[in-house]
């Protein structure tokens, strides 16, 4: 295959930004279709050492199978993308192909200060994606300060 | 009380506000999950 090919490869397309300084989740919602989806957080930190999460539609069920270089592989109620102290720069990529299929796959990396993440799974779901949650999982409530979060499509 | 900001990607708007109930029992859910890990 000629190089040249590649320069037809539909692009990313920006659909949204947010640089939170507050709040325990970023939720993007009312997305539009897309055949994939990609989330990146640059820089992101927060008020304490955490782990940050990615989910769809809101389901917190355990309907998130994928293996991850720091957890092994299970099934797990959220995509963990990083963990970091408070002060560390928290910065990941996950993509999600067949969005608007039966099985979405999911494939991501991140790095936090306090270890790096890289995985491959599925989000068991046959609905369409519409929402994407950016959580910070702690036990102590803490909030983002600085960084930013945001979504592309391709189709 | 825990805050959620919401990014509407249809229409651009960004809006902060307090989590609903239904958002709130998970934050506490994944404090807990969080404390046990």
């Amino acid at each position: 295959m000629a190089i040249s090919k590649l320069e037809n490869k539909p692009q990313w397309v920006e659909i949204a930004s947010n640089s939170p300084t507050s709040g325990s989740t970023v939720s993007f919602t009312s997305l539009a279709a897309y055949r994939s989806y990609r989330v990146v957080g640059f820089d992101l930190t927060a008020t304490g050492s955490t782990t940050i999460a990615v989910r769809f539609n809101n389901d917190s069920g355990t309907n998130y199978a994928y293996t991850n270089s720091r957890d092994g592989a299970g099934d797990f109620s959220r995509i963990d993308v990083t963990n970091g102290a408070s002060a560390g720069d928290n910065t990941f990529d996950l993509i999600v192909d067949e969005a608007q299929g039966a099985a979405k796959e999911i494939t991501f990396w991140g790095v936090g200060s306090n270890s790096m993440h890289s995985g491959k799974g599925f989000w068991d779901s046959s609905a369409a994606i519409n929402q994407i949650d950016v959580v910070l999982i702690n036990g102590f409530s803490y909030t983002f300060t600085t960084g930013t979060i945001k979504v592309y499509g391709r189709n | 009380m825990p805050t959620i900001i919401v990014v509407n990607c249809s229409t651009g708007e960004t809006i902060e506000r307090e989590m609903n109930e239904e958002e709130l029992a998970q934050h506490e859910a994944d404090k807990l999950a969080a404390e046990t890990e």
